[in-house]
């Protein structure tokens, strides 16, 4: 018996172990990963390769990254960030607003399917860029027309999600509601979206991409301000550093921003 | 709660088109504080009488009165058992059963007493902040019978409560509903295709036939509860019961049969 017991207290040990070491292992290898990507590109500008690409043009990894410090002691990159950080906010508020409510009704409604889905379906393919010059007829600042096309961005990923999960939605749910006494307008409020809320945060992770996408685009071609403007200014500039460290800065953007719509629906979305 | 079926119809369009008769004319009288179990094999329209009672569907001709008021809408007087048991999965097993509380607009107060004495009485103490993924079966399905009995309501419908859970604790669950049938007199209307179910349950048994959905025999139950089920009178019942629902589904076969012959 009292072998037994030992050996019932080594057995989850070990495992636990090996769970550990085999986590180690994985991060050693990201790491390293990360590591022979930057030596091979230093490598390849280091002995100006030029075929299959002219590798020899971009700058050095490590003069990025010590122009980089510079810029995290500017204010100037801090507002070019949070411009951008604020078109994007408010199109996906501004996407949210409008694409719940009718992807829930064209979910619903099989009649606001057919007279609403025709057309969103004809600018639903359209690029995010095919939009800059209808937005910049339709507003009168620049600043509008670049939220606008982040709003396109986020709007039909998440018009699409909340109308299948509209349509996912158990009916015994809705009417087990109505027996409680529950009335038509609060079953949206107490089961519809609550019932919906997954397929909103799938909608919405998609959708934060691509209104990343839509800002950077809008900055390029009309900006005066935010991170794809810095960019798209210092490769005309021929501040080659500064364009890359826009880029990565937009790439870390976005990581963050899926990361807090991540961390966002861990909070909401607890039963699951 | 008194029930009155009235000549009750209802159909329904199949995906094909074709016409699909699920009640055809039905009548049936329930008492208050009757125990009614209805059983059929399966398209003999049990659950949608259920669901016209429940008000959740309307029917296509005659009419369902309860207390002498015609059934429009749901109402929290009649509790609804489904057969998926339709808990919220996003809310707690408190939140659940404060539902329909909340929408009543019962203090908080009131609310917690009352969520406590369900809890209690269903033997849920303990769960009161887990979420429905996290319960059994059987645990669920005493959720839902606490959601809809908190509200007081005269009458429960429930659609086969019991089909997904294992037999023992079937049998136990049937046992405790029977306990609450006789601490809390209401009206209960179950569906069922258990035949021992019902018998162990029902004051009354309707038994229905399919293809058109019609009732077959309407019998009483006279066994003393509480009932055993070795007993040689439930046995023999339920041999009874049985042949009648094979007899009635064979004649709705032969009759589906001559309607497609003839022309």
């Amino acid at each position: 018996m009292g072998v037994e017991r030992q050996a019932q207290a080594v057995l989850p040990l070990g495992w636990k172990n090996a769970k550990k070491r085999k986590r180690a292992t994985a991060y050693a290898v990201r790491t390293a990963s990360v590591l022979l990507f930057l030596l091979a590109w230093h490598v390849l500008v280091h002995y100006n390769i030029q075929y299959p690409l002219q590798f020899g043009n971009l700058p050095k990894p490590l003069d990025i990254l010590g122009a980089w410090r510079v810029d995290l002691m500017k204010q100037q990159y801090y507002n070019d960030i949070l411009a951008s950080v604020f078109r994007v906010a408010a199109g996906i508020l501004l996407g949210l607003a409008f694409a719940v409510p009718l992807g829930l009704w064209i979910g619903l409604s099989p009649r606001a399917s057919d007279l609403l889905f025709p057309n969103l379906e004809l600018f639903r393919p359209i690029p995010l860029i095919a939009y800059l010059p209808v937005a910049m007829l339709l507003f009168t600042t620049i600043e509008s027309s670049i939220i606008f096309i982040t709003f396109v961005g986020a709007f039909f990923p998440i018009l699409l999600c909340c109308r299948d999960a509209a349509r996912q939605v158990p009916q015994s749910l809705v009417q087990a509601a109505h027996c409680l006494g529950c009335g038509p307008i609060r079953v949206v409020w107490k089961i519809y979206l609550p019932a919906m809320a997954p397929g909103i945060f799938t909608g919405l992770s998609v959708g934060i991409g691509a209104s990343w996408m839509g800002v950077i685009t809008g900055e390029m071609m009309s900006g005066q301000t935010g991170i794809g403007y810095a960019t798209w200014q210092a490769y005309h500039l021929l501040d080659y550093n500064e364009s890359i460290i826009g880029m990565f800065s937009i790439g870390l953007l976005g990581y963050a921003s899926s990361a807090l719509v991540r961390a966002v629906e861990r909070t909401v979305i607890r039963w699951k | 709660m008194r029930i009155d079926i009235d000549r009750v119809s209802k159909t329904y369009q199949a995906g094909t088109g074709m016409k699909i008769t699920a009640l055809d004319s039905i009548s049936l009288r329930v008492d208050s504080g009757e125990f009614i179990c209805i059983v059929g094999p399966s398209g003999c329209g049990k659950s949608t009488l259920l669901k016209l009672i429940g008000g959740i569907e309307q029917p296509d001709a005659g009419a369902v009165r309860c207390d002498d008021v015609p059934v429009g809408a749901p109402s929290t007087d009649r509790g609804f058992i489904f057969q998926d048991y339709a808990l919220f999965p996003w809310l707690t097993v408190r939140q659940n059963i404060a539902f329909g509380l909340t929408i009543k607009g019962c203090s908080r107060q009131e609310r917690k007493l009352r969520i406590d004495e369900y809890l209690r009485f269903m033997g849920l103490t303990g769960a009161g902040s887990l979420y429905p993924g996290q319960l059994s079966g059987g645990m669920r399905q005493r959720v839902a019978l606490a959601r809809a009995l908190c509200l007081r309501p005269k009458l429960l419908l429930m659609d086969e409560p019991f089909a997904a859970l294992d037999v023992l604790l079937r049998q136990r669950l049937q046992e405790e509903l029977v306990r609450i049938w006789q601490t809390e007199r209401m009206t209960y209307l179950l569906v069922t295709h258990d035949v021992e179910e019902a018998l162990f349950l029902a004051d009354r048994i309707v038994i229905m036939s399919p293809h058109p959905g019609r009732i077959r025999s309407i019998l009483p139950i006279k066994l003393a509860r509480p009932r055993r089920r070795t007993s040689a009178e439930f046995i023999h019942l339920r041999q009874h019961i049985m042949q009648l629902l094979e007899v009635g589904t064979a004649e709705a076969r032969e009759e589906r049969t001559a309607a497609l012959v003839l022309p």
